[in-house]
């Protein structure tokens, strides 16, 4: 009889072991999500590690030049137009005006207006008449290049993230809760059940090692294999972008899992004070 | 044995036990979930490239489409399998995405894909489009008779009008007509709308018309 109660025991705690285990699992993936995809620190910081901005500048600039060369102007009708200071000034304020929820503004009055004046000082050194024809064709120019600065400096990779994280955090708002209290409960009762509490505060420890490992091992499969890197979008700055971004995101995975193997270490330690003390009494 | 290391072993034992079973668990239940989630984060990535779309190689600056809106076939290639060869939007219900050549399932977690046994785009055949509910065809469950469709491929451009929508059994053949002479877009996708589980077994189709000129391609 006693025996088949141990037994009975046994299964059950190892039940509630491995709900508990998916349990931890989910907090895992709620706080990766938090604090990797969905961070804005993470995407601000890996615009600049990947060096985003630079890259921009460098692929505007040489699309601009293709642009103006091919309407027979010199590449200096460019000149202090496309700066790095300007695309890194606008691209920033758009990315963090999007992060902090605000309608992103891209102003290209003074862009405009300098590009404006740079054509307007080249052809009248140049002393080419102004006719109806030409002012159209360079007015269009400006246009194109203009909508070239706003589609390079708006990355509307940032808006659809920020989208998805309002949905993101709606969810959270629900899941993280019942996702706590079920693990109180299935802890309290792993505990409860048990005469000798540190055996079940050992099924909670099983269950924590098991999802920080997989947590660990799924992480470091993907940099491993280099998931990351299979992305392939163009253009080339975006792309090196989102293999930084991507490589971080999964960073955070496994430093939640390393988080949870130090606690589960902590909790080793209990489970030999608690026992150590039982033994004494 | 020492008494600590029976309990490190088992510690390595039971932890791995539930590691197995948390394994086939999350696999099983988070399959599907997971397939989701990634189909998200490859429309999110494809959606969020500067100057999207566009970027994708197309060259629309010699189309091979005649005047009267039929396919040179001279000059006309089938695109290879798994291939972007478009565009398709319909602006109304903010409808954009990929157009792929092929409709396997890597196609359809990036895009729309072409079921390849049916016409291409300014061919004069019926051609059937199909893409995830949960993605890229998700507008879809706004469209409505009217709306215009646009394919922008890297031979030309080609509008079709919405004529009607259907909901049938994925296995029910009358939905479509392949064997039809005129070139009629069929668009398909998952119904409901949306759900991840559940049964899937229902499509949701939409028939649009060609509009302004003829259809059939020069011999």
């Amino acid at each position: 009889m006693k025996h088949k109660k141990s037994r009975m025991q046994a299964v059950i705690s190892c039940i509630f072991a491995l709900i508990l285990t998916l349990l931890f699992i989910t907090l895992y993936v709620c706080f990766g999500f938090s604090l990797g995809v969905f961070s804005n620190r993470s995407i601000i910081e890996e615009l600049n590690r990947s060096n985003y901005y630079n890259e921009v500048y460098d692929t505007l600039n040489k699309n601009a030049e293709e642009l103006v060369i091919k309407a027979g102007f010199p590449a200096t009708v460019l000149e202090n137009v496309i700066t790095i200071e300007r695309v890194y000034v606008g691209g920033r304020n758009y990315v963090n005006g999007v992060l902090a929820g605000e309608e992103p503004q891209i102003n290209t009055d003074k862009f405009r207006s300098d590009l404006t004046s740079n054509f307007d000082q080249y052809l009248t050194k140049q002393g080419i008449t102004r006719t109806d024809d030409i002012n159209t064709g360079v007015e269009a120019m400006i246009s194109e290049i203009e909508n070239e600065y706003k589609s390079s400096i708006q990355l509307q990779f940032v808006n659809y993230i920020i989208e998805y994280k309002t949905h993101f955090m709606n969810l959270m708002k629900v899941i993280i809760p019942v996702v706590t209290i079920l693990i109180g409960i299935l802890c309290f009762f792993l505990i409860k059940m048990r005469k000798y509490k540190h055996r079940g505060l050992r099924y909670i420890n099983y269950a924590l090692i098991a999802s920080s490992c997989m947590t660990i091992l799924a992480g470091a499969y993907l940099l491993v294999t280099k998931q990351y890197e299979k992305v392939n979008v163009t253009p080339d700055y975006y792309n090196n972008f989102l293999t930084a971004y991507l490589k971080w995101d999964i960073m955070v995975f496994m430093y939640l899992g390393g988080i949870g193997l130090l606690i589960s270490a902590l909790l080793i330690s209990l489970t030999s004070f608690v026992r150590n003390r039982i033994m004494n009494s | 044995m020492n008494k600590n290391l029976v309990r490190i072993l088992t510690y390595i034992k039971m932890s791995l036990f539930f590691m197995v079973l948390g394994s086939i668990v999350v696999y099983i239940a988070g399959a599907p979930i997971a397939s989701y989630v990634i189909a998200q984060g490859n429309m999110i990535i494809d959606k969020g490239a500067p100057g999207y779309p566009g970027d994708s190689n197309l060259d629309l600056s010699e189309p091979i489409v005649k005047a009267n809106g039929t396919l040179d076939q001279s000059e006309f290639q089938i695109p290879e399998l798994d291939t972007q060869y478009g565009t398709i939007t319909c602006d109304r219900i903010a409808l954009t995405a990929p157009l792929y050549y092929g409709d396997g399932e890597y196609v359809l977690q990036n895009g729309a894909g072409q079921y390849s046994l049916s016409g291409m785009p300014g061919e004069g055949k019926p051609i059937l489009i199909g893409g995830h509910d949960t993605t890229y065809f998700a507008p879809l469950e706004s469209i409505a008779a009217g709306d215009m469709v646009s394919i922008t491929a890297d031979y030309g451009n080609f509008e079709y009008e919405v004529v009607g929508t259907n909901i049938a059994d994925v296995s029910d053949t009358t939905a479509y007509d392949l064997t039809q002479d005129k070139e009629q877009l069929i668009l398909y996708t998952c119904y409901p709308f949306g759900a991840v589980t559940g049964d899937r077994s229902n499509r949701f189709f939409v028939y649009c018309n060609r509009i302004s000129d003829t259809t059939e391609a020069a011999e």
